[in-house]
């Protein structure tokens, strides 16, 4: 714990010395132990998941892998067999994600302020407002010249502006939840996670409690 | 300027570490109450899915968190299936087993009351895997004992099995793919383990209940009184943010006080 102690300390310089050599090796150290932990876990995960598969006796398991090793000839003169391990990828990211895609992102959104509005929940004023909200960030993203004139320069010009207003609010949200928040916790989480773990945990061992 | 705001940030966290006494009240919010209400309403013998992409800069400062709910879990006489989708998780599970004690605490049996499986690559893809077909997905646990002769697995199958899944992760875009793949794909309850901004859209559908980052993490210590080092931090944050705002105000007023006029120059005329 000590030794994490003084490593994370020198990760920590960076914000006030940059990258010094103190920086430089902890990082490498980082990398290093990430990249032999990656390398054992995912050849596990082949193990796992295909060779003891492959082994009791579901040998079509073979073909997936050999798609998937096909990816490796990208550093070859036979790149061109990549492209197939990168297709089949895509298409089967595409598959299994587009319709829940659909149902989550699209279908929920709309069920989610229709249900809102008839309940009236969590309180009739914010119900109102996700209704309005969402209306008008809507008509803020209507690209079409067609129909999207009246909201964005016509005499509706102020529903797009309103919600223009809303996402502003909602960044304003995630970047003090998110940003602010993270960076003021790094400190707290240093502080008490290497320093003050390391010397309660110090203490114990040496029998000073 | 930068050394010395953070010396300054970092005075209210110091005079936490040494006790000293100034804590601010901490109220348990509703998203916090609903994530620990979900475990409590769940029947003896139910079983928990945790699928996790937590890795070593996530859950080391989250190490008293994780004791405290492994704590509620085995308290209320669950079952866990824990599932790994980053290299780093499977040692993490390890890790937990062995820094809370559960397993002498509560006299746990490996495969009967709870099984970890290993890393298994590809992300969403894994996760859709895993949930159509635990036994598909893994041929062994972590300890290298075949999926079928688990006895905890004889009646997990499918993500249809479990009556809970929790999320865990350090990064915000799989939250999108857990709640796809996993308590939409299959109308199973969820409860999320990252900060609320990251599961709101699908808050009251499909998660019901979330820890919102470290005043999440703080009141649920709270809550199921295992207090550890989250009710520290939170403390230290919370001292944090009153001088945070105390130097937003300070900067504000001297900048609007020491601004000079803007001089009024008369163009020439001719």
């Amino acid at each position: 714990m000590v030794i994490g102690m003084i490593l994370s300390t020198f990760a920590f310089s960076f914000v006030f010395f940059g990258d010094t050599p103190l920086f430089g090796f902890v990082e490498s150290v980082y990398i290093g132990g990430v990249t032999a932990t990656s390398l054992f876990a995912i050849a596990n995960s082949i193990k796992t998941s295909a060779i003891d598969f492959i082994v009791a006796g579901q040998v079509l398991l073979i073909v997936p892998v050999i798609i998937g090793l096909l990816v490796f000839l990208r550093l070859t003169r036979f790149r061109w067999a990549s492209r197939y391990t990168v297709s089949i990828m895509t298409g089967v990211g595409i598959g299994i994600t587009f319709g829940l895609t659909i149902r989550t992102w699209i279908m929920n959104a709309v069920l989610e302020v229709m249900a809102s509005m008839k309940s009236l929940q969590p309180d009739p004023a914010s119900a109102i407002f996700t209704l309005i909200a969402t209306l008008s960030v809507l008509t803020y993203y209507l690209y079409s010249v067609k129909f999207s004139s009246t909201f964005n320069t016509g005499r509706l010009k102020y529903v797009a502006t309103l919600g223009r207003y809303c996402l502003y609010a909602s960044f304003g949200y995630l970047f003090g939840k998110i940003f602010v928040n993270e960076a003021l916790d790094s400190l707290a989480l240093y502080l008490v996670t290497y320093v003050y773990r390391t010397f309660v945990e110090l203490k114990i061992f040496l029998g000073i409690v | 300027m930068a050394i010395g705001l953070t010396v300054l940030c970092l005075i209210p966290v110091v005079l936490t570490l040494i006790n000293v006494p100034f804590v601010l009240p901490l109220t348990i919010g509703p998203i916090t109450k609903d994530f620990y209400n979900e475990i409590q309403k769940l029947p003896e013998g139910s079983v928990i899915a945790w699928c996790s992409t937590q890795q070593y800069r996530g859950y080391v400062p989250r190490r008293d968190l994780y004791k405290a709910l492994f704590y509620n879990i085995f308290d209320r006489k669950l079952k866990l299936v824990g599932c790994s989708f980053a290299p780093d998780t499977p040692q993490l599970w390890t890790d937990i087993l062995a820094y809370s004690g559960v397993v002498k605490k509560y006299n746990l049996k490996e495969g009967e009351d709870f099984v970890f499986f290993p890393f298994l690559a590809g992300e969403e893809t894994a996760f859709a895997a895993t949930a159509a077909d635990f036994h598909k997905a893994y041929s062994t646990d972590l300890r290298g004992i075949p999926t079928g002769s688990i006895p905890l697995m004889q009646r997990v199958r499918t993500l249809r099995d479990v009556q809970l899944v929790i999320h865990d992760g350090s990064s915000f875009t799989q939250v999108d793919m857990f709640v796809r793949q996993w308590p939409a794909a299959y109308g199973v309850r969820a409860i999320n383990m990252q900060v609320y901004a990251t599961c709101a859209p699908y808050y009251g559908r499909f998660v019901f209940g979330d820890l919102d980052g470290t005043r999440g993490d703080a009141e649920y210590e709270a809550l199921t009184g295992y207090v550890g080092e989250d009710l520290l931090k939170m403390n230290a944050r919370n001292l944090q943010g009153l001088f945070v705002l105390a130097f937003v105000a300070i900067a504000n007023a001297t900048y609007f006080t020491t601004r000079p006029e803007k001089l009024k120059v008369e163009a020439k005329k001719g």
